[in-house]
């Protein structure tokens, strides 16, 4: 935010900290993006910060999870150690205590990838987002380099407009859901063919009026699972960054509101402080967003599957 | 000079008896935190679909009275709306057989 900040002649300092800090959640504009792309079916393939960041994080799983499994199963000892030791602990955590106990033990196997996916997915995106990367690359820019901020043709100043959450985008939530969306009706399908699923909606033998009010009311359920799953997730995420962020504010509100640098450094006492609490705080929803993600997939795999009205 | 020894001899005994026993505590926790995770699955999902509910039925009601200028109609029933759909989805993990 400090490395991105851009004053605008005449304006307080209270008038750019709620730009600033929007800029700093959300992406970039789609009409500057980091690197320019043609459209494909009428749609802006251009690469925008949150893109960006989903390229990092889909790199970084593969990496962190691919190369140690290979390496695992190339020994061929069946103990796994290092990496592979953490990653079977957590694989095997999500197994049991997530997938088995709400899918069944007979669709287990067919469900873990896939919820494993999202779990590991959603971790590092999660993660990554409290790595300070492209502030400390705009510090480094701007006074190491000495490029200026105006410096528009810059790579790096490209890259400072938007946070680096890309799981605090709600497209990004909202394709993640979408993937359980349609997880949900092919679980249910496998499990009990695609009429049955679709009869499983509703209670059997009720009286017919019932199922004039019942039909509607659970086509709407279906479209509301994916919906709590993209608002939650997005909501928790860009939340966090904006309370920082706002915290951190409060020292250049302060110093213009006084007249005095004495009264931003005062204040940086208490919001400094506050801010490294939070930031506390967030590395444990980080982990607790992605596992609750994985929860709920599984819970609502698992309604799809293990019928009860 | 026996009673001495015989400390002596407890005292590692103890500790690993210690060891043992916070093992077993933090056995016995983790197994809890499972049992609770397998338990909280269906509440967290009934509670999040009850606010889901509620928040996109009342934005799809909102955005029908920006189209249609018909506010509040709109707005209300579909806050209604999702109340019912949310709490009919909180009544089906509640009344799980």
């Amino acid at each position: 935010m400090i490395a991105g900040g851009e004053k605008a002649p005449g304006s307080s300092v209270m008038d750019q900290v709620g730009d600033n800090i929007i800029h700093h959640v959300s992406n970039s504009d789609i009409h500057h993006p980091i690197v320019h792309l043609p459209h494909l079916f009428g749609i802006d393939m251009s690469v925008t910060k949150h893109v960006l960041m989903l390229w990092i994080v889909a790199v970084i799983v593969s990496a962190a999870v691919i190369i140690p499994i290979r390496k695992f199963l190339r020994r061929g000892d069946g103990v796994p150690t290092g990496m592979a030791n953490a990653i079977e602990s957590v694989v095997k955590f999500i197994r049991d205590s997530i997938v088995e106990p709400n899918v069944g033990s007979k669709w287990v196997n067919t469900w873990t990838p896939l919820i494993l996916t999202f779990f590991f997915f959603i971790l590092f995106a999660n993660g990554i987002g409290m790595v300070p990367i492209f502030d400390v690359l705009g510090a480094f820019n701007r006074f190491v380099l000495g490029v200026p901020y105006a410096d528009q043709d810059n790579f790096i100043n490209h890259l400072l407009h938007g946070g680096v959450t890309a799981t605090g985008n709600f497209n990004v939530t909202a394709a993640l859901a979408t993937i359980t969306f349609f997880t949900i009706i092919v679980a249910g399908t496998k499990a009990h063919g695609f009429i049955q699923h679709w009869k499983n909606l509703v209670p059997h033998g009720l009286a017919w009026p019932v199922y004039i009010i019942l039909i509607p009311i659970e086509i709407m359920g279906l479209f509301v699972k994916p919906f709590a799953l993209t608002m939650r997730l997005a909501a928790n995420m860009t939340g966090g960054h904006i309370a920082l962020l706002a915290l951190l504010s409060l020292m250049a509100i302060f110093a213009e509101m006084f007249h005095s640098a004495v009264a931003g450094i005062g204040v940086a006492f208490l919001s400094v402080p506050m801010a490294a609490a939070i930031a506390g705080l967030e590395i444990i929803v980080v982990m607790v967003q992605a596992y609750v993600f994985t929860l709920l997939t599984a819970v609502f795999v698992g309604m799809s599957i293990n019928v009860h009205h | 000079m026996k009673h001495h020894l015989s400390r002596k001899l407890q005292t590692p005994v103890l500790i690993i008896i210690m060891i043992d026993d916070q093992d077993n505590f933090l056995g016995k926790s983790l197994q809890q935190f499972q049992r609770f995770v397998r338990q909280a699955g269906p509440a967290a999902a009934a509670s999040y679909t009850l606010l889901a509910a509620i928040i996109l039925l009342g934005g799809v009601g909102y955005i029908i009275d920006q189209y249609f200028d018909s506010s509040p109609t709109g707005l209300l029933i579909g806050l209604g709306l999702g109340l019912v759909i949310g709490f009919y989805e909180l009544a089906k993990s509640v009344f799980k057989k």
